[in-house]
């Protein structure tokens, strides 16, 4: 019996011993790591710096954001293209999920905008949201002394400026939001017109221009600079004067006509390309005074390409966007490769507009001859590619402006050491989806070997400056002499001769156009261009007839020749609605957001 | 917190140690009590009113029927007439020493009662009959007014007279009254004391008493409790009566067992013959079709990992965690399909508020039990089982031959150029399509079947266990060992690389020991070990599924696969060999075990208060549970091969040259484990009691369970503690009620929010129990029962401590903790470490809420040969966890998780059997049948543009789609101006593209016209049917099941051609049936639109690709043959059985051909289920 009792004693002795600790259930861990501590220390402070520049940079390859975004709302798949495949610049033919494909299609709508075009549209709330707490809370920082606590400020407020400009550019006016909302509260802000937008723009670049530094140490290049805000407002100014905005109407009307105020000025007024002109001027010469410029070694301006399997010489295009961290360059998203491949990203971007013809990756970009058509050759003059078609192509491509080669890769070009031959033609390993006739190869470096390869991602460079000034003052002033300083310079760097003295205030307009489109190519440029300057809708443009070429070896080894043929290989749709982005349907059915016009 | 739990742990343990105290003075006051002989104590004497009632019995020929103790030793001072009316006596005799008597109905014969407040000293109430000179043996029940014997007796005044003082030696045999054959292990006990015996292994017995008025008490496990007066006889030969099971099955509850017929839950049970019956690894697999209630659904059939999702009641929440709680014998588990099933007694599913209750917060999706099996007293039974079976998928997808292939991606490519406005360039040439065709160019012209390369046609499994049970009064004890072994379906790959085989293979070893030990009258104890070992082998890929989906992806010209025994591609560029997927699979490359070991310990005692008060008793439990997984992995990089033409290849007389792509490397070892640990305690009051018509038990529990698990967020255990209470009553077994609580706190919420109470309430009434119901065979048997009540859930979801405040956390990427990079790439660049907002705290979070109401309705009929049960269930479900979805983004926050959903789910279950004998021939049909239909009510939806589009009020997963109407065939048909405009594929239709509805009617086609289109991919409806028959030593059973109400959506490999991806993928051979010109004009059957590359409408979500999946299965079937002979018997052998069984038979399915209805696949991955599995089942069990 008593063995009995000790039995039952010992056993819920334990059993009490075990549950009768101060709490059985555990305590959950502290909280330890809260809002207060970003402003605890300047360190701190610093991390948070590095997470709103991770949020608030756009990146012109639109990275897939993969496993690092708070919303659930974003499908991390998608979006994994440059703009590049939607516009005249190229085609995304190899993969049916390259969503950019859509666009040409004609099935982008309210509820996939997201994936097929703007998938920062949810980070970019998030990065808005850390700058209006930097904003307010920055003084709060105890070892942080004023002059760093203004370039804070200065920072968070241009990248403000730039994902308003990002927003602008895309939907017109957008709620502007400018402080910290609290969790589980309903929001009902408006969209503000777009002049607001506008002005809240320029406001921010104006109030951190004077607190940001001409430049960083090594160690710190890819902050923002005052150059960076300046080049933001250049770009910033000449979008509001473009035509898509500087009107009396919209290109469709809203349903409410009042509501017309929130995609357009409402009027139309040339003084707006006077401030575009002056802002773009003022860039110039700041550029010029702190170091910036146009890379443009007179011996490099037209290099010859070897095509034989091996590179010739460096041309000073290719240099601009080959090199990282150039004098050209004023400000890029600095992504990084280390040991074990990409740190900075999920996937390298290599991966997604490689051709897969030269290894394993997705889809590459293929050039449509409406874009080829625009290179002119190197006497500065257009080049007619036949409906019946011709019989040396090699020979056509030797004629073109010397970027085309340094841009694209061609039948027999150098594309990389594993393929040092690109075999472009009917029966060719490197030709099948090559829809275009040739593949975009921008951004691709010829010392490119591995997908894990990740380029400088420029965001703003000085050769669109001059494009800027150039357009502003011939919108205001007609074809002024330094409307012609500004484009010739960009020509002339790459061997191409000056624009034809006496041009029409029309002809140099489309001029420039075509100046821009193939300077600026593949630089997340032409498609904003393309909805700025209302041209969508012009036919090969962004609609109907899209053509690529049938390329055929004749001849025997090694004197092979290369025929080629305009082929259509697709008819594109663009509706008048696409010049503005459609709001994601689910954000309008929350109530705050008018829809744009025509979605 | 603290105070609180002191109490309740300090007033069981007080209890406790007050009980122990109780019981051992209580024992001493027995002792003294027994000691002194009571015939010297009490020598009746004249004016005893025992030796009265005996001389009335003779002069009035009446019976009395007493306690002993009542009037043992009582007199009567006044004179008696004993002539007088036999209820005259009794009055006057009795009144004095305050007790009444009362006339037995319809006999002669009385009671004699304690008057009302008097208590009776007695600890168990116990009637003694006084005895007659009659030799028979007389059956002793409580229920008196049923017996008829007593008519029968003749009184004997003398023998009762006479008491005997020395020991007689009694004799005899127990038999079992229906086999007349001898039973072992029969417990005989004297009553009032604790000397007793066991009948011998041919039943007889010897047993010594004081005198004849003792009484033996026969009683064994499965027959009626027999209790006899010794009497006169030196031999009692006893026939026992198997007990009658209706009126003594149970049924287990939470925390317990119950009589069935008291029941007032819904509970659902099958036993061990049902289980044994499917020739399956998993218990979860033999459980379907079975049970009213369970839907269960087997979305794979690789072996280690078929186990089927189990849904009691289907679904109630669109958060969190659906699956019911497991339970083996009390404990929790989390993975009970590892357990051998012939260790199992039963499994039962509690499906109502009144029957979870008790579990609180982790009630709410309904409770699975599992009961081993355990020991009888008894010699050693030993039993032996093999099963022997052969595996083979049950439906295979038949895919596209090369020519065909080719021939349909360039009528794709055609029919997309006239929507994009593309010259057609057909991809494959005629001389490729006809070198495809005639297999003259294997290598670079290939047609490779790649289910047929890849996949075997049979495999095999086998099976055994041993175990054996038995015992002694006091031990008793089930040991049982088992191994199970299976081969999946891959083909060997030994020739391609000899240093292993990534076949799956599962191989499982089960051992288990339950002991039961009565230490004493009162202590009882029971301990339980087993162990669940489990050996994997397979690919070191993510999973299967992923390699099944290449095969079925891969398309049939991409390459030869093998060539010259070595892996060869045809194309550079990325490619879908399934070779390379199984043997390198997503480039991890190799070879995975896994040995994986459960360890489980319960030591549980149970001690009988009876000396506090009667019926009470109490009982504790302490389970200790251990997991550990040991993964090894051995990588080796996979060389393949590109093969180039030399000379144009085979074909124009030419060459192969294969050229590696891969340069061999070093075999790669890795190993990785997880240990988890998981302990239960509980402590508990039991209380059982009747009060003449009134009987009640009651229970108080405690109990707590902490589970140890690296995975764990935080690496904090993860707690319950619950205190559940249990009273249930019953009024002459005909009205019952019960009342059940829980009380339940977990760590998952806030301090002050951790607990919750949750309530059920039931009642029954057996109406055919009552007086007036009629005593006709046509219902023998009919109950009425109710309940509504709360139950919980905190597996809502979402991470642990939701409550936490909004914490920031480091930006953590690809196990990079910078968050940005400032400085020149290569030289001068820095990583910065981020920090953001991370999630968003709620400090209300809490438990999900059920509130669920049951009726049910149980009968028999035709004298039980029918049997019925039906219930129907609502459940509404509130407080569910979701995030508030109608803040605009431009708050930039994601939103905290908060308890705002609301569901509904309701439905019905019928159950009805029937069982019938025509001489030898038995025969048995049963029927289930669960329906199940569940509603979101709120989830803060953002109200969608038209309503209908809403999936607030609609079943969770409802399918959304455009409602297909046929295809378009004509031109003429597409030019109607009044067709809708596609916003599809720019609205250029051609023939051959799918008739969308324009259901709202605004002229276009588009999203806006999805609808609600057939149901969801869980079934509503399930039933089950048996059919079962026996003769002489034959038995045949056969299960159907179904599922209704279902929906599937064909993923991108089973409705599409795959032209459009990059590298393109196979199709099935179905699609040979697509539209085309050539068909539609030859009037051949047309079952898919066009082909397509990538442009057109017909991928839009439609019901098109919407598939009903409602089925029916053979799921399973035996027959066996039963030997009994007396050959038999003299090898030792008692019975044998053999038999044949078979899963998974024959399936009748409205889906595409190679499809499995149960596949739940959804989404358009690239992968696909390790198809399910036909077995067929070899067996003998043996039993010694």
């Amino acid at each position: 019996m008593k063995k009995i009792i000790l039995l039952f004693t010992v056993l819920f002795c334990s059993l009490i011993s075990f549950s009768c600790e101060q709490n059985f259930l555990d305590k959950a861990p502290g909280v330890d790591l809260v809002e207060d501590n970003v402003f605890l220390t300047k360190a701190n402070m610093e991390s948070f710096m590095a997470t709103i520049y991770r949020y608030g940079m756009h990146s012109i390859f639109r990275y897939r954001m993969q496993g690092d975004i708070p919303f659930s709302q974003v499908n991390n798949t998608d979006c994994i293209h440059p703009s590049t495949s939607i516009s005249d610049e190229g085609d995304a033919s190899e993969a049916a999920f390259v969503n950019n494909n859509r666009w040409n299609e004609g099935v982008v709508l309210p509820n996939n905008i997201v994936n097929v075009e703007d998938f920062r549209y949810y980070i970019r709330w998030i990065a808005l949201r850390q700058i209006a707490l930097v904003i307010k809370r920055v003084n709060e920082v105890p070892d942080a002394d004023e002059a760093y606590k203004k370039q804070v400020v200065a920072e968070v407020k241009f990248l403000r400026a730039m994902n308003y400009l990002e927003m602008v550019k895309r939907y017109g006016g957008v709620p502007i939001v400018d402080k910290v909302y609290e969790a589980g509260v309903k929001v009902d802000v408006p969209r503000s017109s777009f002049e607001d937008c506008m002005k809240f723009i320029v406001k921010d670049l104006d109030e951190a221009i004077p607190n940001l530094p001409a430049a960083y140490s090594a160690s710190l290049v890819g902050r923002a600079t005052a150059m960076a805000a300046i080049t933001v407002k250049a770009k910033a100014l000449l979008l509001a004067a473009s035509p898509q905005f500087n009107s009396a109407t919209p290109p469709i009307s809203m349903t409410n006509v009042t509501d017309n105020k929130l995609i357009s000025y409402g009027n139309y007024d040339v003084n707006r390309w006077k401030l575009a002109a002056d802002a773009a001027k003022t860039a110039l010469d700041y550029a010029s005074a702190n170091g910036y410029a146009l890379i443009d070694d007179v011996a490099n301006r037209s290099p010859k390409e070897l095509d034989n399997g091996t590179t010739g010489p460096l041309g000073n295009y290719r240099v601009s966007w080959e090199t990282n961290n150039n004098k050209e360059l004023i400000l890029s998203y600095q992504f990084t490769t280390s040991t074990g491949g990409i740190t900075n990203v999920g996937n390298p971007p290599v991966t997604f507009f490689n051709p897969s013809c030269f290894g394993s990756f997705w889809s590459g970009i293929s050039v449509p001859l409406n874009f080829i058509r625009k290179y002119e050759d190197t006497l500065g003059r257009a080049v007619s590619w036949d409906a019946t078609g011709g019989t040396d192509l090699i020979a056509k491509y030797r004629s073109l402006d010397p970027r085309f080669k340094q841009s694209v890769t061609y039948t027999n070009a150098y594309h990389s050491s594993s393929d040092p031959i690109a075999q472009i033609y009917t029966g060719g390993k490197d030709y099948v989806n090559c829809k275009g006739g040739v593949w975009y190869r921008k951004y691709i470096p010829r010392s490119f070997r591995t997908a894990n390869y990740v380029p400088n991602d420029p965001i703003l460079r000085v050769n669109e400056l001059y494009l800027y000034y150039a357009e502003a003052l011939n919108e205001s002033s007609g074809p002024v002499a330094n409307a012609y300083t500004a484009i010739n310079a960009i020509r002339n760097r790459s061997k191409m001769p000056n624009l034809p003295v006496g041009l029409t205030q029309e002809q140099f307009r489309q001029r420039l156009r075509n100046e821009s489109a193939i300077e600026l190519y593949g630089d997340d440029h032409r498609f904003w261009d393309i909805k700025r300057w209302l041209i969508g809708e012009d036919d090969g443009v962004m609609k109907g007839a899209f053509e690529g070429l049938q390329i055929t070896r004749v001849g025997t080894a090694p004197n092979y020749t290369y025929t080629w043929k305009p082929y259509t290989f697709e008819n594109r749709v663009f509706n008048k609605n696409y010049y503005l982005h459609p709001f994601p349907q689910s954000e309008v059915l929350k109530g705050n957001l008018i829809q744009n016009p025509g979605w | 917190m603290k105070k609180n739990l002191l109490i309740h742990f300090t007033v069981p343990v007080l209890l406790l140690v007050f009980g122990g105290v109780l019981e051992s003075s209580a024992q001493i006051a027995f002792a003294s009590n027994h000691q002194i002989p009571k015939e010297k104590e009490h020598q009746e004497t004249s004016n005893s009113i025992i030796s009265l009632l005996k001389k009335l019995e003779i002069i009035h020929q009446v019976n009395f029927v007493y306690q002993k103790e009542l009037i043992e030793g009582k007199t009567f001072p006044i004179s008696i007439n004993e002539n007088d009316k036999v209820e005259t006596i009794l009055k006057k005799v009795l009144a004095p020493i305050n007790l009444k008597f009362k006339k037995l109905k319809g006999q002669n014969s009385y009671t004699i009662l304690p008057m009302k407040g008097e208590k009776t000293t007695s600890v168990q109430v116990e009637f003694i009959e006084i005895l007659k000179a009659s030799s028979v043996e007389i059956p002793l029940t409580a229920d008196l007014a049923n017996r008829k014997t007593l008519e029968n007796l003749r009184p004997n005044l003398q023998i009762i007279a006479q008491p005997v003082v020395t020991d007689i030696s009694v004799k005899g045999k127990v038999i079992d009254n229906e086999t007349n054959e001898g039973l072992p292990g029969v417990n005989i006990q004297i009553k009032g004391t604790k000397k007793g015996v066991n009948s011998s292994s041919t039943g007889e017995y010897t047993i010594n008493v004081a005198d004849k008025s003792a009484v033996l008490v026969f009683s064994f496990i499965g027959y009626e409790t027999k209790e006899v007066i010794v009497g006169n006889r030196l031999i009692l030969n006893i026939s026992l009566k198997p007990a009658d099971k209706t009126l003594e099955e149970v049924v287990v509850v939470g925390f317990g067992t119950q009589k069935k017929i008291n029941a007032t839950g819904a509970i659902s049970t099958i036993n061990t013959k049902e289980l044994v019956q499917s020739p399956v690894a998993n218990i979860s697999n033999s459980l379907v079709g079975r049970m009213p209630g369970l839907f269960a659904t087997q979305s794979g059939g690789e072996p280690g990992n078929d186990g089927s999702k189990i849904r009691i009641r289907g679904v109630g929440t669109f958060s969190g965690n659906t699956d019911p709680l497991t339970l083996v014998d009390g404990i929790q588990v989390d993975n009970y399909n590892n357990i051998d099933p012939n260790e199992i007694e039963s499994v039962t599913i509690l499906k109502d508020a009144s029957s979870t209750a008790v579990y609180g917060i982790r009630g709410a999706n309904g409770v699975l039990i599992i009961t081993t099996k355990r020991g009888k007293a008894g010699p050693p039974k030993i039993s032996y089982t093999f099963n022997q079976g052969f595996n083979s998928f049950t439906d295979m997808r038949d895919m596209m031959n090369s020519a065909d292939y080719a021939t349909n991606f360039n009528s794709a490519l055609k029919a997309d150029s006239y929507v994009t406005g593309a010259v057609y360039t057909p991809r494959y040439s005629l001389t490729d399509i006809e070198l495809y065709g005639n297999g003259k160019d294997p290598i670079f012209h290939p047609s490779v079947n790649w289910a047929d390369v890849m996949f075997k046609k049979v495999s095999t499994q086998s099976q055994h266990n041993v175990s054996i049970s038995g015992g002694q009064n006091k031990v008793r004890y089930f040991i049982s060992a088992g191994l199970f072994n299976q081969e999946g379906l891959f083909k060997d790959t030994k020739d391609l690389v000899d240093a292993f085989s990534p076949q799956s293979t599962f191989r499982r070893y089960n051992i288990r020991s339950n002991f039961n030990f009565d230490i004493t009258t009162r202590l009882k104890a029971t301990l339980d070990l087993s162990s669940q070992t489990e050996v994997r082998s397979g690919n070191n890929g993510t999973n299967t599924e992923r390699i099944v989906g290449d095969v079925f992806r891969a398309s049939p010209l991409s390459t030869p696969g093998v060539v010259d025994g070595k892996i060869v591609n045809i194309f550079t560029g990325s490619q879908n060999n399934p070779y390379v997927s199984l043997l390198y699979p997503n480039l991890a490359g190799g070879l995975k075990r896994s040995y994986r070991n459960y360890l489980n310990g319960s030591l549980r005692l149970d001690y009988d208060l009876g000396s506090i008060t009667k019926g009470l008793s109490t009982h504790a439990n302490v389970a200790i549970q251990t997991y550990n997984d040991q993964q090894i992995t051995n990588t080796k990089t996979l060389i393949t091969y590109l093969a180039v033409p030399i000379n144009g290849g085979p074909i124009n007389g030419g060459t192969v040259n294969l050229v590696p792509s891969t340069t061999e490397a070093q075999f790669n070892f890795a190993q990785a484990g997880t240990f988890n640990r998981r302990i239960t305690a509980e402590f508990g009051i039991d209380y059982k009691r009747s009060f003449g018509n009134h009987n009640v038990t009651g229970l108080l529990l405690y109990n707590q369970q902490k589970t140890y698990d690296p995975a764990l967020a935080f690496l904090i255990p993860k707690g319950y503690q619950s205190y559940v209470g249990r009273v249930t009553y019953d009024y002459g077994g005909r009205y019952l009620a019960e009342v059940n609580l829980g009380y339940n706190g977990t760590e998952n919420f806030a301090p002050q929010k951790r607990f919750g109470f949750f309530p059920a309430y039931s009642l029954g009434w057996i109406a055919s129990e009552e007086a007036f119901f009629p005593k006709t065979k046509a219902i023998t048997f009919l109950k009425v029962r109710g309940s509504y009540g709360e139950v919980g859930n905190d597996n809502i979801g979402g991470s642990r401590f939701l409550f936490r405040p909004t914490s920031y956390l480091p930006l953590n990427f690809n196990n990079n903790t910078n968050a940005y990079y400032f400085g020149n790439v290569g030289s001068t660049y820095t990583g910065f470490t981020g920090l953001r907002e991370g999630a968003t705290g709620n400090p209300d979070v809490t438990w999900e809420r059920a509130i669920k109401q049951n009726i049910g309705l149980e009968m028999r009929l035709l004298s039980d040969k029918i049997r019925f049960t039906g219930d129907i269930f609502m459940e509404t479900r509130s407080d569910i966890l979701a995030t508030p979805q109608t803040i605009s983004a431009i708050v930039g926050l994601s939103q905290p998780a908060s308890n705002l959903g609301k569901m509904e789910n309701k439905g019905y279950e019928l159950d009805i059997s029937f069982n019938d004998k025509v001489g030898n021939f038995g025969y048995r049909i049963a029927a289930n049948m669960s329906f199940a239909r569940n509603k979101v009510l709120f989830r803060d939806e953002i109200p969608n543009k038209y309503e209908y589009q809403n999936r607030t009020g609609q079943r969770l997963g409802q399918f959304f789609g455009l409602v297909a109407d046929g295809l378009y065939n004509t031109f003429e048909e597409i030019n109607n101006p009044n067709r809708p405009v596609y916003q599809y594929a720019n609205n250029k239709i051609q023939p051959g593209d799918i008739k969308y509805l324009d259901v709202n009617g605004d002229g276009l086609v588009n999203d806006f016209d999805a609808v609600p289109i057939g149901y969801s991919n869980l079934p509503e409806q399930t039933y089950g049917l048996t059919l079962g028959a026996n003769y002489k030593g034959f038995d045949v059973s056969v299960l159907f099941q179904g599922v209704g109400n279902v929906s599937h959506y064909y993923t991108r490999f089973q409705r599409g051609t795959g032209f459009g991806q990059a590298p393109p993928e196979g199709s099935a051979s179905y699609m040979n049936q697509s539209w085309t010109q050539e068909r539609y004009d030859a009037k051949l059957p047309i079952n898919f639109p066009r082909f397509s590359v990538n442009s057109g409408p017909n991928d839009a979500g439609s019901s098109f690709w919407l598939a009903d999946a409602s089925y029916l299965r053979i799921k399973n079937v035996e027959v066996g043959y039963t030997i009994n002979g007396s050959l038999l018997k003299k090898l030792g052998i008692s019975s044998t059985r053999v038999y044949a069984n078979a899963n998974n038979l024959y399936t009748w399915k409205k889906i595409l051909p190679g499809i499995d209805p149960e596949n739940t696949s959804t989404g358009d991955t690239n992968t696909e289920p390790y198809p399910l599995v036909r077995t067929i089942n070899f067996g003998i069990n043996v039993k010694f």
